[in-house]
């Protein structure tokens, strides 16, 4: 049968889930552990890590090792929300060839979607091992708040790891089908993730037939752990500097400790009062001499510096039900999702907000990746037992004269929908008119999004606003957005499919593919030449352990010795396949290697 | 990778079952809940017909028309369900229906609240297309067509809010005319007959005309001759079991071939209007077609003739039925086309459609100023009055001195 999985890319943490025999799991990865660090890097040699084996070495290697490449993904270079977190980053980020991202690596520069498609290809190696076949397709997660570039971005990363993205979902939305899968509930209820990077709130409905309806979707695709995490380095390096006038910013490999132990600081504050953050010889000052950050840090600290952040999130979900129209009251069950949700005032916020305790049935961790694969096995399944009906996110329009921004579909629009609206021109003679077509919530249109432009000609010369055009906005079950320009006198039209843009062309796209199938082969090859690399070096030692009791007996002999000669000929060439890591090579050898052993081990045992 | 082959027949036949519901029904009736029903059993109904018909339930498996097909009907329960569960909105739309002398189902729902008939459970979850219960709704209203010929311009049901892009022509509105008798408590087979008509040309029109004309639903044109004799033939084939359905099909497709040889070409036509065309297989499908498009061709003389006649009667949607009928059989026949524009225009409810026959008729008369005035008077009556402005020169171009045509100009500028 074939697989849909799940993958849950998180910020800081990935998850992937398949559906077996109709009951949804979460697949632990080769350490055991079911959820994966979204980090890679690149050793000294040249070679890529992904997950706990990035993770593990990034102090060492901060400037080589890339995390939470999500706050990047589908972003322009330019854009303030890039500029900001460029600063705290240790490893290098630069602007790429079509004002996109870029991160560099030893070897080269790599696109964020590379990136993230060093994560998911993880994944699915992670779900082959379990399921023991091929995967190919995949619904992956974004936050519900993502605009389309940074959907289409996420799913060109799928591509690159050679998944075949069916779908791609919100993270709420998924949490809420893991959380009313299987139960028959009739019930309004919200979800509140916070993830590492990212906030979303949805209103959704579900019945008890199996109807997930989205009322309402709100976010931040800036506000998450690292934000939380950031202000306890923010505490640390204040204090520090203060102590001893010196700024650990400066210091990749400091700021790298500091990260890791503020995270640490941060989940140790979720169950105890206080913790104690311990960094020895984290610098060393001016005079040579060694530094130590020892400081204690308390509950009552860590949420006084972070409640400004837990406001946020508040208004945030304030907000949402206000423009839904919605009452706290009718929220009949409040469900977490995320790390984040385990911070102590950030339950508590959301407990006193709904006047309710939220609900504990779900791993907030694993939801999401459950809530992705439950769909992707109720899109392919036939005899539908479940039906998301999803919300577009962010409304969709035309910039119109003055630089204004014209709503045509509006943000919480149940697609698939579509719009129509009539415009005229705006100048005398106009015989074309540009559509841009943008996404965003602001007046100005040069505040959104754009997704894409075309020109609709061979209108009539005519005095502005005597040509009127009918615009027409479309987005169909898959998301895709799709306008049509029509003039309405002479019936001629245009029409773009809007693509969204990740950043990467088409021929990017193919040569990432391309090279990550490169590096799946690479991988495999690598494994299996370790793998043979070690049995044929457990031989080499029983040979040479044989050497001496083998002369002993035929040493004498010219035969002997000739036989000696060759083997210690054999013994050397299989060495040099191995310096040479010659796969080919030590392949054939492996065979004279054998025989030489069987030889050695029945002339000792003759003795 | 997606095949529409896929689909099934029986699929094919739900899904064109559901478009067929799309034209001329209200919100109410789309969703299939009383027009008095409570917020949770409009969701329930919306949640249930979104499971059947959103384009996920047929995931990877459409392609071309009904992906589109579906889409469509997904969008249209959306919007019903996005007024209807809006409690500013669906009082405007109740307002909507009620204010418009044309609509018998105003009454309807609340004759239904006092006293639901066996037939109509809103309660219970639609199933479509084996048994609707709003079918036999809006079949009452079609039932009074047949039977009060004079009336029969106030009946068919009004799309106001079908019509509608989101554009200016969401305004439009049917014309007022007399009210009807009060409809009949329970369908009858008479009843059931006039649907399938009712609905069979709406396919038609569907599929031969571009998309709206679905909305216009026109009164019956049998006569009582031939009508008697096929009501008797209905009520025989009624009797039968629903498993025999597709043998009374044949049987009728047999009996409109043979109405057809011996040139009875209105009594093939009223006998081809007795078969759901959606529920049969596709080749079916397209004979049944092919065979309506020849007795409707044979019908041209006789249907122009009619048509005339209504329309100097003041039967105006008979006439646009009737010359929607011959532009179907003939496209190009210029004086259809422009008095199919006109008469619709006159009706005021389905503007697109009108706009596609003027738009025809200029193409089929290039030198004519004819087809750019009720073009103009389309652009106008929707509210377009640039367009209007713009297609009235055109017409002043070609024709300098006509009356009508400044009389035109002058209004627009």
């Amino acid at each position: 049968m074939e697989y849909v999985i799940g993958i849950d890319l998180g910020t800081t943490n990935s998850c992937v889930a398949v559906v077996q025999n109709g009951v949804p799991t979460v697949l632990p990865n080769r350490q055991g552990y079911k959820t994966t660090p979204s980090m890679i890097a690149m050793t000294e040699s040249k070679k890529r890590l992904v997950g706990h084996l990035a993770k593990r070495q990034s102090i060492t290697n901060a400037e080589f090792t890339v995390y939470a490449a999500k706050r990047f993904i589908g972003r322009k270079w330019n854009s303030e929300q890039v500029r900001q977190i460029v600063k705290t980053t240790p490893y290098r980020v630069v602007e790429g060839p079509h004002g996109d991202v870029r991160i560099e690596l030893r070897d080269r520069s790599y696109a964020v979607p590379e990136i993230s498609a060093m994560v998911l290809a993880e994944m699915k190696a992670i779900a082959e091992e379990y399921v023991g076949q091929e995967v190919q397709k995949a619904v992956i997660t974004v936050p519900a708040y993502f605009n389309d570039n940074q959907r289409q971005a996420t799913k060109d990363a799928g591509t690159i790891a050679g998944l075949d993205v069916i779908r791609i979902i919100n993270e709420p939305t998924a949490a809420a089908l893991a959380y009313g899968f299987g139960r028959r509930f009739d019930k309004q209820i919200a979800v509140y993730d916070l993830g590492g990077g990212t906030f979303d709130i949805s209103v959704l409905e579900m019945s008890s037939d199996g109807v997930f309806k989205v009322i309402s979707t709100a976010g931040d695709t800036f506000l998450g752990g690292e934000d939380w995490d950031n202000r306890v380095i923010d505490w640390l390096v204040e204090g520090f500097s203060a102590e001893h006038g010196i700024d650990l910013r400066s210091d990749r490999m400091a700021l790298q400790r500091l990260k890791d132990a503020a995270e640490k600081a941060k989940i140790e504050l979720s169950g105890q009062r206080e913790t104690e953050v311990n960094l020895p010889f984290i610098i060393t000052s001016g005079r040579n001499e060694a530094l130590h950050l020892q400081r204690v840090m308390t509950r009552a600290d860590f949420e006084r510096l972070t409640a400004d952040l837990v406001q946020r999130t508040i208004d945030i979900v304030s907000e949402t039900l206000d423009d839904a129209g919605i009452g706290k009251e009718e929220i009949e069950d409040v469900v977490l999702v995320g790390g984040m949700t385990r911070v102590p005032s950030v339950e508590r916020a959301v407990a006193q907000l709904f006047g309710r305790e939220p609900s504990k049935g779900v791993h907030p961790d694993e939801v999401v990746a459950l809530g992705a694969a439950i769909q992707g096995a109720a899109l392919v399944e036939r005899g539908n037992k479940m039906i998301l009906l999803d919300v577009t996110p962010h409304t969709l329009g035309v910039m119109v004269a003055g630089g204004m921004f014209e709503p045509l579909i509006p943000q919480n629009t149940t697609v698939p929908t579509s719009r129509t609206r009539t415009f005229t021109t705006s100048r005398d003679n106009q015989t074309a008119v540009k559509i841009l077509v943008m996404q965003g919530e602001n007046e100005r249109a040069q505040d959104n999004e754009l997704l894409g432009e075309f020109i609709l000609d061979g209108l009539r010369k005519a005095n502005a606003g005597s040509v009127e055009i009918d615009v027409t906005f479309e987005i169909n079950a898959d998301g895709i957005v799709s306008v049509t320009a029509k003039d309405l006198e002479t019936q001629r039209d245009q029409t773009i499919i809007v693509a969204a843009t990740s950043g990467l062309t088409k021929d990017e796209i193919r040569s990432m593919i391309d090279e990550g199938r490169r590096h799946a082969v690479d991988r495999k090859v690598g494994e299996e030449f370790e793998a043979r690399k070690q049995e044929t070096e457990q031989i080499i030692i029983e040979i040479e352990q044989l050497f001496a009791p083998v002369e002993r007996v035929v040493g004498q002999s010219d035969f002997g010795r000739d036989a000696l000669t060759r083997a210690r000929g054999v013994v050397d060439r299989a060495r040099q396949a191995i310096l040479a890591k010659d796969q080919q090579q030590l392949k054939e050898h492996a065979d004279s290697l054998s025989r030489t052993l069987r030889m050695f081990k029945g002339v000792v045992a003759r003795m | 990778m997606a095949n529409a082959s896929e689909l099934t027949a029986a699929e094919r036949a739900t899904i064109d079952g559901m478009a067929l519901r799309l034209a001329g029904t209200t919100f109410y009736e789309l969703l299939g809940v009383a027009s008095d029903a409570d917020r949770r059993s409009i969701r329930d109904a919306y949640f249930a017909l979104s499971k059947r018909f959103h384009p996920d339930a047929y995931f990877g498996r459409l392609a071309g028309p009904y992906a589109e097909q579906l889409e469509h009907i997904f969008r249209e329960l959306t919007r019903a369900y996005d007024v209807l569960s809006n409690k500013r909105q669906r009082a405007e739309y109740d307002t909507s229906l009620g204010l418009d002398p044309n609509r018998s189902l105003t009454s309807y729902g609340s004759a239904e609240a006092s006293s639901p008939p066996a037939a109509v459970t809103p309660e219970t979850k639609p199933t479509i297309p084996e048994k609707l219960p709003s079918r036999e709704r809006s079949i009452l209203s079609h039932s009074v067509t047949s039977g009060a010929p004079a009336a029969s311009q106030s009946t068919a049901p009004s799309s106001i809010a079908h019509s509608a892009a989101a554009g200016s022509s969401s305004a439009l509105s049917g014309p007022s005319s007399a009210p009807l008798p009060p409809p009949k408590p329970t369908a009858s087979s008479d009843d059931l007959r006039a649907a399938r008509e009712a609905m069979a040309r709406k396919l038609a029109g569907t599929r031969t005309l571009s998309g709206n004309f679905a909305a216009l639903t026109p009164p019956s044109v049998a006569p009582p001759e031939s009508r008697q004799s096929l009501e008797s033939l209905h009520r025989q084939l009624a009797q039968r079991p629903e498993v025999q359905a597709l043998a009374r099909f044949q049987e009728l497709i047999a009996r409109a071939e043979m109405l057809l040889r011996t040139h009875e070409a209105l009594g093939a036509f009223n006998t081809i209007q007795m078969i759901p065309i959606a529920e049969l297989s596709e080749p079916l499908a397209v004979k049944v077609r092919a065979l309506e498009q020849s007795a409707l061709a044979q019908l041209v003389p006789q249907n122009c003739v009619a048509a005339r006649k209504a329309e100097t009667e003041g039967q105006t949607e008979r006439a646009a039925a009737l010359w929607a009928r011959v532009t179907r059989a003939m496209p190009n026949h210029l004086e259809a086309q422009l008095r199919l524009a006109h008469t619709l225009l006159k009706i005021g409810r389905d503007l697109p459609g009108a706009m596609e026959a003027a738009r025809l008729a200029i193409a089929l008369s290039p030198a004519s100023p004819d087809g750019w005035v009720v073009l103009a008077e389309i652009f106008e009556a929707g509210g377009k009055r640039a367009s209007a402005r713009g297609a009235a020169e055109s017409a002043a171009k070609l024709s300098p001195s006509s009356q009508t045509v400044k009389l035109l100009l002058t209004r627009l500028r």
